[in-house]
C-alpha cells in the first residue's frame, strides 16, 4: 500500500452506544454543560413517540427540555434553520439535540452557527473552515442508521432563494455526542431500512478507494463494510431485532467515521445529480449506481479492490488482483439483490423515473460535483453516461 | 515571507493570471466554471478577483471591493505560492485552515482538475520573468 501525501484523523464526537441509552444520557449532557437542551425534529418522529421516549428519560433525569422543533421538512433548508436558531435563542437554550435522519441533523448544525453568531448563515457562512470558535454543544441522536452525519463535520443545506444546495464544512459543526440505540431505528421499514443501510455501505467502499483513503479511513471502511454486508438483510426482515438494528447503527457511524476523514466519488456524485434532475432519493440512487461505478473505478485500483475482495470473504488466492476485484464487485451487486428482495428497492434507475433524455445533463452536473476530485479515475461525461446506461 | 510587498505579489501571482488569461484557449477551459472568485492574501494584504462569469474569460481586477464574489478564499501569499507551484495538496490545506473557503466548496473542488497544467506554467512564468529563486521556495 501506498504511503498518503498527507493524513489526518479528528473524531470529536463522543459516541455511546447500548440498548435504551437514548433515555438517559444526563450524565454526557452535564459533562457537556448542557443543561438546558432544545430538541430539533420531524414530525414522523414525533408521532412515531421517539423524541416522548427521549423527553421523558432525560426528565426523569433532572434535565428540563427547554424546547422542541418538529418541523424539519425532508431537504433542510436556509428559512428552517433561521427559524430554529431564533426559537433557540428565544428560550433560552444552551445546546441542541437533534433526534432524526440526516435533515434533521444537518438542520440542528446549521441552526447551532446562526444561534451562536447571527447573521446570515448564506453569506456569512457556507464554505470551508469558516467558524473562529466552537458552537453550542450539539447531541445527535439517528433515527436511521445510513447518513453518519452524527460524526461528520459537513452540512448540507438547501438556499430557497439560489435553488442550491450549499455545503458547511467545519470542525465546530461536528456533534460533540452521538448516541447510538437501536430502539430509535426499529420503526423503519424494511425499504428505508435498506436504501439507509446502502447509503452507508456507500459511504463505506467510496471512503475505502477514494483517493483521499488512508490507513485510518481505511480501518473504519473496512469494519463498516463487514458489519453492515453481514447485517443488513437480517434489519430488514426482522426489523424489531435490535441487535440487528443495533449492528447497523455502528456500521453507519463507522462508515461516516471513514467518509468523513476520505470523502467519497462518482457513485455520491452521481447520485447527487440524480437527486437534482430527478428527485431520487439519495439512498436509493446510491444503491442503483453503486456496482456500476465501483466497475468504473476497478481499473484505477485494482490494488483496493482486491484488498476489499478480502473483506467481502470473496478472495480467491488463485486469481489476480483484477479478478478478485470483479469478484468484489460481482459480490455486492448480488448483495444489493437480495436486500432488494426482502425490501422492494428498487435497483434499476427505469424504476425510479429517471429519463434518458436527461444523461448528458446528469453527467454534466456530476462533473461539476465537489466528489469528483476524490474520484480515483478521472470522471468523464462519456463514462458517467455509460454508467447511467448500465444502470438504467 | 516571499513576497516582501502587495505590489511585488501583485507582479508575481497577478502577471501569472494575466499571462495566463491572455491564452484564450486556456481561459476558456479555466472560465468554463463560470465562477466570479476572489483571492484574499495576507502577509502581505491583497486581492485578486477572477471574473469568469461569461464563460469565456478571464477578466482580473486588484483589492476590488465593488464585485460581489461567488467564492471567497483566504490565505497568506506564501500559501498561495506554494500552491501554484503545485506544492500543496488543496484538500489538506483547507482541512488544515490554511486556506479559508467561503461560499460553495464543491464549486472549488470540482475547478481543481483545470489548475493541473497551471503549475507548469507558473514555474514557466516566474522564469520569464527573473523569479527563478522563487521556483525552489519550501
Amino acid at each position: 500500500m501506498k504511503l498518503p501525501e498527507f493524513a489526518m484523523f479528528h473524531l470529536p464526537t463522543r459516541i455511546i452506544f447500548g440498548d435504551g441509552i437514548a433515555k438517559d444520557f444526563s450524565v454526557e449532557l452535564g459533562e457537556l454543560k448542557a443543561h438546558k437542551p432544545f430538541i430539533v425534529t420531524d414530525k414522523t418522529i414525533m408521532a412515531l413517540g421517539l423524541v416522548d421516549y427521549i423527553v421523558k428519560g432525560l426528565a426523569a433525569n433532572g434535565i428540563e427540555v427547554k424546547g422542541v422543533f418538529d418541523e424539519v421538512p425532508q431537504d433542510s433548508s436556509v428559512k428552517v434553520v433561521s427559524r430554529i436558531a431564533e426559537l433557540f435563542n428565544d428560550v433560552g437554550a444552551d445546546s441542541f439535540v437533534a433526534i432524526g435522519g440526516g435533515s434533521v441533523i444537518d438542520s440542528a448544525k446549521g441552526a447551532n452557527i446562526i444561534a451562536k453568531y447571527g447573521g446570515d448563515l448564506v453569506k456569512d457562512y457556507s464554505g470551508a473552515n469558516v467558524l473562529p470558535e466552537p458552537l453550542f454543544p450539539l447531541i445527535v441522536v439517528p433515527t436511521t442508521s445510513g447518513t453518519g452525519s452524527e460524526v461528520t463535520n459537513a452540512a448540507v443545506i438547501y438556499d430557497e432563494e439560489t435553488k442550491t444546495k450549499l455545503e458547511f464544512i467545519d470542525r465546530f459543526i461536528t456533534p460533540n455526542l452521538a448516541v447510538l440505540d437501536p430502539n430509535m431505528t426499529k420503526s423503519m421499514p424494511p425499504k428505508i431500512t435498506a436504501f439507509t443501510g446502502l447509503d452507508a455501505l456507500t459511504h463505506a467502499i467510496e471512503a475505502f478507494i477514494g483517493v483521499d483513503a488512508t490507513p485510518f479511513s481505511d480501518m473504519y471502511a473496512k469494519e463498516a463494510i463487514s458489519i453492515i454486508t453481514f447485517h443488513l438483510i437480517n434489519a430488514c426482515t426482522n426489523g424489531n431485532n435490535l441487535e440487528e438494528r443495533g449492528w447497523m447503527a455502528i456500521g453507519a457511524t463507522l462508515a461516516g467515521v471513514a467518509f468523513s476523514h476520505s470523502e467519497c466519488g462518482i457513485v455520491h456524485g452521481i447520485a447527487h445529480s440524480l437527486g437534482a434532475v430527478h428527485r431520487v432519493p439519495h439512498g436509493i440512487a446510491n444503491a442503483i449506481i453503486l456496482p456500476y461505478g465501483m466497475e468504473y473505478n476497478l481499473p484505477s485500483r485494482i490494488e483496493k479492490f482486491a484488498e476489499l475482495a478480502k473483506v467481502l470473504n470473496v478472495y480467491n488466492k488463485k486469481l489476480s488482483d483484477e479478478d478478485n476485484g470483479k469478484l468484489a464487485i460481482e459480490n455486492i451487486r448480488n448483495f444489493e439483490e437480495e436486500v432488494s428482495k426482502v425490501s422492494d428497492l428498487p435497483l434499476k434507475l427505469r424504476d425510479v423515473g429517471v429519463l434518458k433524455e436527461n444523461f448528458e445533463l446528469i453527467a454534466e452536473k456530476t462533473l461539476q460535483d465537489g466528489t469528483s476530485i476524490y474520484n480515483p479515475r478521472e470522471e468523464t461525461i462519456e463514462g458517467v453516461i455509460k454508467i447511467l446506461n448500465k444502470a438504467y | 515571507m516571499f513576497f516582501k510587498d502587495a505590489e511585488e505579489l501583485k507582479k508575481v501571482l497577478g502577471g501569472f493570471f494575466e499571462k495566463a488569461a491572455a491564452d484564450k484557449e486556456f481561459a476558456k477551459k479555466f472560465a468554463k466554471s463560470k465562477i466570479l472568485i476572489r483571492f484574499n492574501y495576507s502577509e502581505p494584504e491583497f486581492s485578486i478577483t477572477l471574473d469568469m462569469t461569461d464563460g469565456e474569460n478571464i477578466v482580473i481586477t486588484y483589492n476590488d471591493k465593488e464585485k460581489k464574489p461567488e467564492v471567497d478564499m483566504d490565505m497568506k501569499a506564501d500559501t498561495a505560492h506554494k500552491f501554484w507551484l503545485g506544492k500543496l495538496n488543496l484538500t489538506m490545506a483547507i482541512t488544515r485552515k490554511l486556506m479559508v473557503v467561503r461560499g460553495p466548496v464543491p464549486r472549488v473542488l470540482a475547478f481543481i482538475p483545470v489548475l493541473k497544467p497551471t503549475y507548469q506554467m507558473y514555474k514557466d512564468y516566474l522564469k520569464e520573468i527573473g523569479r527563478e529563486d522563487l521556483i525552489e521556495a519550501e
